[in-house]
């Protein structure tokens, strides 16, 4: 992931929020970062800009290879699909689906068949602990347990980079170490971790930390081994 | 700086209600600014309920309308113009005086109001389409019923009120001029049906062909008559004419004289009738009759057609405005739980809740009925008074009133009941969620389509059963059409087999016979004569006396057998049913003195008389009517025949006197108005179910926003959530569009059973257009796809994700 000099302005009728003010970062394959600062400088922002969820109003911008500004609605889309895995603070699952169908329905879109997609989705759950709540919905399942099928969901397309906004904000603590540990044995398989956090315990789990403050880097600090 | 002191827990000086009255007032205030608050945030749909709500009450009301008005305008006529409760037409007889005398002695006779000459002529005009005939009956009137017309003096027993353009009218009570003068005497005038003036468009000042018995003489229209002793309705037959009496004379070579007579008891004018006919029969004279109150039961029917479809169609558009109101109450539950939830932070009770969402579509109701009621029943009123030319509308009266509070009452209801679910949800639940968290309804994959996704629509009944409704009427118009069609095209279907008539009395019947005979395109023919038959006890029927070459005709028998041979009688469905007789049976018959058995072949489908019709061998009716005569002529013509060429080389040796007429299926008028009705409604439906489906489609996108983030953020493409969501909302139409075609062809087969029992005439059977219906089953979730396009854009261009919240 490459971006230089990126820049984001929200706008409320005549009221301008700048929210990045033209942000270098670079993150390699491998790599697991986390991204800290208080809120409102803009880490959420840049999330989504990575994420394509979102385009920056100027700055370059180039994320597996693809340049994202230049992408319309539909390339965004597909590359959310293969190469980004989003995991959200409050999950952001479709409660009409069972949890094993949030799972696999990102590998559906990528052309997987439905036996297929139900056994990579089942094996993940699997190595996540959740196996046996695949048939629930996610109104029945705990915060933690909903966080996981949420990385689950993120994960089962070998996404070659993990997005993570406050992964663990909304759970309890021993979910948040769950988490965690799951977070590192992803990187330790190899999986790029970009991680938003308030938490300066979570963001030890880190290799790098980036603090942003009022949308600027304000430091850079790779964690000890 | 000091601060005044927070009043303590429960303080005594803590505001309350001054009074009771402005406790509730400010209650309600509270309740109609929650209503605002909770249904205000939806327009479109508010519009939308109030567009329905409009349309269901202006049907409903102009139905009632007709249903209570037709036989009450009738009766307006009737005083108006102090007709007679009965009348007979005595024919020209040796005992013509005492078969009336014992008419007016008749015990329940209160006054005879006066005699006239009539004898049946025919008309011939030239007018858009050509030339054109009908039969008539002609009233001869003298300078005496000229005077008294102008001095305006009022027959004994007419009401308060003169018509627009002309008092009550001479000799006769019972008729009125509404446009022009009364016909002079020595002149070749005559006042023509004010109905059938504007159906065949005859003006004043025009000049037309009275044909009769005794010769043919061109007169000039002069003035417009309106009369209570027929059906005053353009698809009645025959209409009345009023012309000098001398032309009458000279036109008809037996006039009859018609008289009136006013009753005791008007309500038993039909038992009078019936039995007043028997005591002159008693003389040997056979005496035709009407009265009042048969007249208003006929309109009754014929108008009960039209009534029976407005209200009908009033229940479906009730219903879609029921499915399109409980939408609205649902979007505006979620749109507003969080305003509910706030609402009962602060103390309000769910029953509160509740209740505004009735009092806010309660209002929306009221407002929407005030104005569709009103209007439905002025529409009505203004179509009634169009069918009987010469009758004052009158005020518009307060009827729609009940209309439009059922149906505000009904959404008020409605709308409560539809709350109470979601006035259910833990207030903190309420208060934490936010717009768009509605879970999206989503199917992946189908056999064969791993990839494909529908997006189920939010509340899909709603646009389902919107479609259903507009194309159950649009099945119902489609089916109307076609059958009319049919009947024009194939008269076969309806009983009607002959293409050519030639009406008796203007050629001697061994001519007219010479004359069919020597045309080669007639492939067979039989004559006709008809009699009114008593059943005693039991009601008179028209008979028809066959001979010729009847027996290979197609009669559409739907009981039993055709007549065989002599002593056997076929009957209409309707007076099958009257006489609650079947086949096998055996009646007895009187016709004057005479009196005969004969046994029922069967019964038989003719729209003459409603079905209140018989037919005979010639020489069954002739033993009971000796100097019987043919009445018409009924020729079937080859295969290929040119109608008209046959008409006018038949008319051509036939001479000036010979009517020729087209035979065919003309429908009712009452069926064409409810036909033009349910094409317009139909399409009225259909708009109205685009409309619900657009609305539908943009609600699912508003409620629905945080899982179409999510379904972007996880990789779907604007394409996919397109193509998704009118699979969804094609497939809810699907649905109803399978439901709404079932129920459009159970309601037209039901309809036609109605109508065929309702008017007597039996068996007709609806032609479905199976082609068209395919076509438009199919066709509706197209359309609803389409109508979603503007909805599934906008979920297309929504943000990839929302970070709101997620609770339990």
């Amino acid at each position: 992931m490459d971006a230089r000099g990126l820049y984001k302005t929200y706008r409320d009728g005549e009221m301008r929020y700048p929210a990045l003010r033209g942000i270098d970062l670079q993150v390699e394959p491998g790599e697991f970062v986390a991204l800290m600062g208080p809120s409102g400088s803009g880490k959420s922002t840049l999330l989504h800009l990575i994420g394509g969820l979102d385009r920056p109003d100027a700055g370059y911008l180039r994320v597996a290879g693809f340049d994202l500004p230049s992408m319309d609605e539909t390339a965004l889309a597909l590359f959310r699909r293969h190469h980004v895995g989003i995991v959200f603070q409050y999950f952001n699952l479709l409660h009409h689906l069972d949890a094993v169908t949030n799972v696999m329905l990102p590998a559906l879109l990528a052309g997987a068949g439905p036996g297929s997609a139900r056994a990579r989705a089942l094996a993940l759950m699997e190595q996540l602990g959740i196996a046996p709540l695949a048939a629930k919905r996610p109104p029945q399942l705990s915060g933690g347990e909903r966080q996981r099928v949420a990385i689950a969901r993120a994960l089962i397309n070998r996404p070659q980079l993990l997005l993570a906004d406050e992964p663990t904000g909304s759970v309890d603590e021993a979910a948040a170490a769950c988490i965690l540990d799951l977070f590192r044995a992803a990187n330790a398989a190899g999986q790029t971790i970009l991680l938003v956090t308030h938490d300066p315990a979570v963001a030890a789990q880190a290799g790098r930390v980036v603090h942003l403050r009022d949308g600027k880097i304000a430091a850079r600090a790779a964690m000890p081994a | 700086m000091s601060r005044p002191p927070l009043p303590a827990v429960g303080d005594a000086d803590a505001p309350a209600p001054r009074s009771l009255a402005a406790g509730t007032a400010g209650r309600a205030a509270a309740l109609g600014h929650l209503a605002w608050g909770l249904l205000g945030r939806s327009r479109t749909a508010l519009a939308l309920m109030g567009l329905t709500m409009a349309l269901a009450a202006l049907l409903i009301s102009a139905g009632v309308h007709i249903w209570q008005g037709a036989p009450g305008a009738y009766e307006g006529l009737h005083a108006l113009t102090g007709a007679p409760h009965a009348w007979f037409a005595v024919p020209d007889h040796p005992r013509r005086e005492q078969a009336a005398a014992a008419i007016t002695r008749h015990p329940a006779v209160a006054a005879e109001t006066g005699r006239l000459p009539a004898a049946a002529l025919a008309l011939q005009a030239a007018g858009t389409g050509g030339t054109r005939r009908l039969e008539v009956r002609a009233y001869g009137i003298d300078a005496a019923d000229l005077l008294r017309a102008a001095s305006g003096a009022a027959p004994p027993g007419s009401g308060p009120e003169g018509l627009a353009a002309g008092g009550p009218g001479p000799g006769l009570p019972g008729f009125a001029l509404v446009a022009g003068r009364w016909p002079q005497p020595g002149k070749a005038e005559m006042a023509v049906d004010a109905a059938m003036a504007r159906a065949l468009d005859l003006a004043v000042g025009q000049r037309v062909q009275l044909l009769g018995d005794a010769g043919a003489v061109e007169a000039r229209i002069v003035g417009w008559v309106v009369s209570a002793l027929h059906c005053p309705y353009p698809d009645c037959r025959p209409s009345p004419a009023v012309i000098p009496g001398r032309l009458l004379d000279q036109l008809a070579r037996r006039p009859e004289t018609v008289l009136g007579v006013r009753l005791h008891d008007p309500d038993a004018a039909p038992a009078v009738a019936f039995a007043a006919r028997r005591a002159a029969a008693e003389w040997g004279v056979l005496v035709e009759a009407g009265n009042w109150r048969d007249l208003v039961a006929h309109q009754r029917m014929s108008h009960s057609l039209t009534a029976g479809f407005l209200l009908m169609a009033g229940a479906l558009a009730l219903a879609a405005g029921a499915a399109v109101t409980g939408h609205a109450v649902a979007a505006a539950a979620i749109a507003g739980r969080r305003v509910m939830g706030l609402a009962r932070a602060v103390g309000c009770t769910p029953r509160q809740v509740m209740a505004a969402f009735g009092l806010g579509c309660g209002g929306v109701g009221l407002a929407a009925a005030g104005m569709g009621a009103p209007a439905g029943w002025l529409a009505a009123g203004r179509w009634l008074g169009g069918g009987l030319p010469g009758v004052p509308a009158g005020a518009p009266g307060a009827g729609w009133v009940p209309v439009a509070l059922a149906v505000a009452g009904g959404a008020a209801a409605w709308a409560a009941w539809s709350a109470r679910r979601p006035v259910r949800a833990s207030v903190a639940a309420a208060l934490g969620e936010g717009d768009g968290a509605v879970p999206v309804g989503l199917r992946v994959g189908l056999p064969g389509l791993p990839q494909l996704m529908v997006i189920r629509p939010v509340r899909p009944l709603v646009p389902a059963a919107a479609v259903a409704i507009g194309l159950a009427v649009a099945v119902g118009a489609a089916t109307l059409a076609s059958t009319l069609a049919a009947f024009e095209r194939e008269p076969g279907r309806v009983g009607v087999f002959h293409q050519l008539a030639i009406l008796g009395g203007a050629l001697p019947a061994a001519d007219v016979e010479r004359l069919v005979r020597s045309e080669p395109a007639v492939a067979g023919f039989h004559r006709e004569a008809w009699a009114r038959v008593d059943v005693p006890a039991a009601a008179s029927i028209m008979v028809r006396a066959l001979a010729g070459d009847w027996t290979s005709a197609p009669w559409r028998v739907l009981a039993g057998g055709f007549v065989a041979g002599p002593g056997e009688i076929a009957l209409g469905a309707g007076a099958m049913e009257r006489l609650g007789v079947a086949p096998g049976d055996v009646i007895e018959v009187a016709l004057g003195p005479r009196r005969a058995r004969w046994r029922v072949a069967g019964a038989y489908l003719d729209l003459t008389n409603s079905g209140l019709v018989g037919a005979v061998a010639w020489e069954t009716l002739a033993a009971l009517y000796p100097g019987m005569e043919p009445g018409a002529w009924l020729l079937r013509l080859a295969p290929g025949a040119d109608e008209e060429r046959v008409r006018q080389r038949l008319l051509a040796a036939g001479g000036p006197g010979l009517a020729v007429i087209r035979a065919g299926f003309e429908p009712p008028a009452a069926v064409r108005t409810a036909g033009r009705l349910v094409k317009g409604l139909a399409v009225l439906l259909g708009g109205l179910a685009v409309v619900a489906v657009v609305q539908a489609a943009t609600a699912a996108v508003r409620e629905q926003r945080r899982d179409i983030g999510i379904m972007k953020a996880v990789g779907v493409t604007p394409a996919q959530l397109v193509a998704a969501m009118l699979a969804g909302m094609g497939g809810a139409a699907a649905g109803g569009a399978a439901a709404g075609a079932a129920l459009g062809l159970v309601l037209s087969w039901a309809g036609f059973r109605a109508a065929s029992a309702v008017s007597g005439v039996g068996e007709l059977v609806p032609v479905f257009p199976w082609g068209q219906l395919v076509a438009l089953a199919a066709a509706a979730p197209l359309v609803a796809s389409l109508a979603a396009l503007p909805g599934a854009f906008a979920a297309a261009r929504a943000p990839a994700v929302t970070w709101g919240g997620e609770t339990n």
